[in-house]
């Protein structure tokens, strides 16, 4: 038995090696290697597109690379992007949560995130991108292009998800509340992780230092919950609220969030309680 | 070799002319019991049941194997009022594990009583060489081998019926054994619908279905050496448990095993045996057939043992000895899907047994040293080394470290244990004082089951990986007189347990099961003490006559004094029986005082006291070659409606049941 072991570990071990050594061979200049296109911006001179991992924008949060190109095909790591995207409902225009572009290090790559508030089409918008670059002095842009925000379901595919949410705190203010991770949740032990913004369209403040409180629940199952769950609290050095949640089985769950500010005043949402099975603030997370 | 082996068996059924050249290298003494289960030809008054019943009705009829019933199938054997996590119940020295999760399915219930030579019970560490984490006592369930004998060709047909729930058995078996080769193989089926309780209450989902083949086959290769191999499949279906929530669709237990003995291997040693063996056990668990389900599950388990082990046994002077060494792996996975009642959500998965992984091996040595014709004294040792965890990383480990973050995936632990004993014998005197001390470790459901609810207290039951291993000081006391016509025996065992693994309600944590009162958590509990007393006499008179009685006493205690659940309390039987060359008939009655020694807090309520009278009577013929057999009967004469401590939610035990069974042998 042992020996059977020994041997299978040297050929998995000889097989890591292998594969290893493989990758490092043809590893390409490409950024976007395991990205897919979701847009391309060209102009005379410059080629932006835009990539993520889905292909797509989404409800909710939507992390978005970008790569410039000369026409000579050659990608610019020197650039400098900034983007604004907006949706028109006719009666109003608002804005959505969002980063700045920034560079990814080592890469001819561009980073940031769109926490989309709506969809496309949903109360008959139109989401609208502006896009300007600079590289050196030359400088350029995009304006008014339209662009796709996807509806964002539960496994059902017709179940839209509830991955963010705006909420009137108890200090009056508006905030937006976005769900990051976990994008593939597991059984176990998952990082959690979201952003507060406070809602003043065209801007977005992020909001530091706040938490949220959370509770896990499944409602078809008597509302079981996990233990070891750590609410989500700023983190300075990444600049996002992190916590931990566990799943301690597939399926349907509910995290229901008490959104809580820097003096730990609850502002939204509520503790669950024999006769409350529910946060009015809440995500949902189903695998 | 084969002689050697199942000298007792042989001997007892008479089929082997050949006398055994050496007694078994661990004497058939006062407190290994043994159960006679097949006795293939002619008249058997060693025979405790009738010739239809079920594997667990010989245990429960030899009065010193308690049952713990979920139904009318599979029930689940207790020794000294300890059940699997407590006991190991091997299948003649092979380790096999049930793969319900649920306790469905007793490795007991994959067996058919066709397979089976004899049983052998012991009693705290004592006795079987390959027992592993028994700290309560062995069920050795012995084949029923034809063995090298000079028989030739042999066959049996056999039918039963009884006319509670409509049971119907039906066995054929043969067996060609000359002194170089024997093959025995037979076919068993057994069916029943609902049983009736007492009073014509129906229990519902008491149904069950079940077939079994096996095949036993020996070679001499050479002189003194013999090659020889088991084949048992058991496929039981639609399997109702009226004491839980769900039923089994199937059941399927593949059990092998190839083993090479040598007679006189070397100078002092008569016998060496070495089996390798696999077994794969599949339980399905169906609730469609239920009206009120509150949430559809899937349920299937899965229970996968490989091993070895090599016997070695001498003899020099007044020394008896064996040596052992033996190995194994198991693999135990149970999986939970649940379909929730809103249809727009994801079915929720879960593993109960994330791939469970034990390998265990260990080393074993016994010493029988005959002092003079009235003293003797043995000295038994095992050690074993174990190394479980959870085998599923990605959902197994995972959904586990949620409960214990610092949790390792495996972990190694030394399980021990020495026994001594002392036999005095003289003048029909026979007593016996015997001590020992030993370790178990964690059962898979004990050290990484995840969420499973027992009906019993309606808790949902957490593993907990960081339980130490349970010890007990044991020490029992025999006494037994035998005079011409009467024995009389007293047996004594005491307990005494530190860290006491037993499940207790953890607030903190949220059940999981839809109607569980809450979750329990396995911790071990400082101290136990079980404690079991049993007198017995059996006198014999005008020639032909029997009459016996059983009474049994049972106290556990946990640290704080409070009951150990399932203990049964005071029971007793008694029986007459008249026996002649072919006829025999027997009346008994059974009962148990009322269980004031119960404990609410594990689901245990008071069970009413009760007695029961049975009947029966068996006539056996030979014509030629042909022997006929025919038993028949009446058990709970007096269809009483009861229920006994050990009947999970009170389910109640059969009413009036009346049985008939006929035997043809050929030979
Ligand atoms: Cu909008
Ligand atoms: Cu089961």
């Amino acid at each position: 038995m042992k020996r059977l072991y020994r041997i299978l570990v040297s050929v998995f071990i000889a097989a890591v090696f292998i594969s290893c050594g493989k990758e490092e061979e043809n590893s390409p200049a490409d950024p976007t290697e395991g990205l897919k296109l979701i847009q391309e911006f060209a102009d005379d001179n410059y080629t932006v597109s835009a990539w993520n991992e889905r292909g797509e924008f989404r409800l909710g949060y939507t992390k978005v690379y970008f790569t410039i190109k000369d026409k000579e095909g050659n990608f610019i790591d020197n650039a400098k992007l900034t983007s604004f995207p907006e949706m028109d409902m006719g009666m109003m225009k608002h804005s959505t949560p969002r980063s700045e572009i920034i560079k990814v290090s080592g890469k001819a790559l561009y980073e940031a995130y769109y926490n989309f508030l709506m969809y496309s089409g949903q109360g008959n918008g139109v989401w609208y991108y502006d896009l300007s670059y600079k590289v050196g002095d030359a400088g350029g842009g995009f304006e008014d292009v339209v662009i796709d925000v996807k509806n964002a379901f539960r496994p059902d595919g017709k179940t839209q998800a509830s991955i963010i949410k705006t909420v009137a705190g108890a200090d009056d203010k508006r905030y937006v509340i976005t769900l990051v991770e976990p994008q593939n949740p597991k059984v176990g032990v998952n990082e959690i992780s979201a952003y507060i913004h406070e809602s003043k369209s065209p801007d977005y403040p992020a909001i530091e230092n706040f938490s949220l409180g959370l509770d896990p629940r499944m409602p078809s199952m008597e509302n079981h919950s996990s233990p070891n769950n750590s609410d989500l609290i700023w983190s300075e050095a990444e600049k996002i609220y992190k916590g931990k949640v566990n799943f301690s089985m597939t399926g349907y769950w509910k995290l229901n969030l008490i959104l809580r500010n820097e003096k730990k005043e609850a502002l939204y949402g509520n503790p669950i309680s024999e006769n409350n099975d529910s946060s009015s603030l809440f995500f949902e997370v189903e695998f | 070799m084969k002689r050697i082996l199942s000298a007792g068996l042989l001997v007892i059924m008479g089929t082997c002319p050949v006398v055994a050249q050496q007694p078994d290298t661990i004497p058939l003494s006062l407190n290994i019991r043994e159960i006679i289960v097949t006795a293939k030809t002619g008249f058997n008054p060693g025979r405790q049941a009738k010739s239809s019943a079920s594997v667990e009705e010989y245990l429960q009829s030899s009065g010193k194997a308690g049952m713990i019933k979920r139904g009318n199938y599979a029930w689940e054997p207790s020794v000294n009022g300890m059940t699997s996590e407590r006991i190991s119940v091997t299948i003649d020295g092979m380790k096999i594990f049930h793969a319900c999760t649920d306790r469905m399915d007793p490795v007991t219930s994959y067996v058919e009583t066709v397979n089976l030579g004899k049983v052998s019970l012991g009693s705290g560490f004592e006795a079987n060489p390959n027992a592993s984490n028994h700290i309560g006592g062995s069920i050795d369930m012995r084949l029923n081998k034809s063995g090298f004998c000079t028989d030739g060709f042999s066959a049996n047909v056999s039918a039963g019926y009884e006319s509670n729930g409509n049971l119907q058995v039906y066995g054929a078996d043969m067996s060609y054994a000359n002194p170089h080769f024997y093959i025995n193989s037979g076919i068993f089926h057994r069916s029943s619908s609902n049983y009736r309780a007492g009073k014509s209450k129906e229990v519902l989902f008491s149904q069950f279905n079940k077939n079994n083949f096996f095949s036993n086959i020996g070679y001499v290769v050479a002189n003194g050496k013999a090659i020889e191999g088991t084949l048992i499949y058991d496929h039981a279906r639609n399997v109702g448990y009226p004491a839980l929530t769900m039923d089994v669709a199937t059941a399927d237990g593949l059990i092998s095993s190839l083993a090479y003995t040598m007679e006189n291997p070397f100078p002092k040693f008569y016998k060496w045996e070495t089996k390798v063996y696999y077994n794969n056990i599949v339980h399905i668990m169906d609730d469609t057939k239920r009206p009120d389900v509150i949430m559809h599950m899937d349920m299937p388990g899965n229970s996968r043992t490989g091993g070895a082990y090599s016997t070695l046994s001498g003899r020099n002077d007044n020394h008896r000895y064996s040596l052992n060494i033996d190995g194994y792996y198991n693999r135990s996975y149970a999986e939970m899907t649940m379909y929730s009642n809103n249809r727009n959500e994801m079915p929720m998965f879960m593993l109960t047994w994330g791939d469970v992984r034990t390998i265990n091996a260990g080393i074993f040595a016994i010493d029988e040293y005959r002092i003079n014709d009235n003293h003797s004294a043995r000295l038994s040792s095992k050690i074993s080394f174990q190394r479980d965890g959870v085998g599923n990383e990605e959902i197994g480990y995972e959904s586990l470290l949620v409960y214990y973050p610092e949790m390792p995936r495996y972990k190694g632990r030394i399980i021990g244990n020495v026994a001594a004993r002392y036999l005095f014998n003289k003048n029909g005197w026979e007593a016996s004082a015997s001590a020992g001390y030993g370790s178990r470790a964690p059962s898979v459901s004990e050290a990484y089951g995840f969420f499973l609810f027992n009906t019993f207290d309606s808790y949902d039951y957490l593993g907990n990986p960081g339980l130490k291993n349970e010890s007990s000081l044991e020490t029992s006391l025999i006494l037994s007189k035998k005079y011409k016509t009467l024995e009389v025996k007293t047996e004594a065992s005491c307990f005494y347990f530190y860290d006491y693994i037993i499940g207790k309600p953890n607030v903190e944590l949220h059940h999981m099961t839809i109607g569980a009162t809450g979750v329990k958590v396995y911790q071990n509990l400082p101290r136990a003490t079980i404690m079991n007393l049993n007198l017995s006499f059996k006198y014999r008179f005008a020639n032909n006559f029997i009459w016996q009685s059983n009474v049994l006493y049972a106290r556990g205690k946990d640290d704080k004094n409070n009951s150990l659940p399932l203990i049964s309390p005071i029971s007793y039987n008694t029986s007459l029986t008249f026996l002649n060359n072919h006829f025999t008939a027997e009346a008994g009655i059974n009962g148990a005082a009322r269980q004031t020694n119960f404990n609410p807090e594990y689901g245990e309520d008071e069970t009413g006291e009760y007695f029961i009278a049975n009947l029966s009577a068996g006539y056996d013929f030979k014509a030629g070659n042909v022997i006929f057999r025919m038993k028949t009967g009446v058990e709970n004469l007096f269809d009483k409606y009861y229920s006994t401590y050990s009947d999970w939610k009170n389910i109640p035990r059969k009413g009036r049941n009346i049985f008939l069974n006929l035997g043809i042998n050929f030979n």
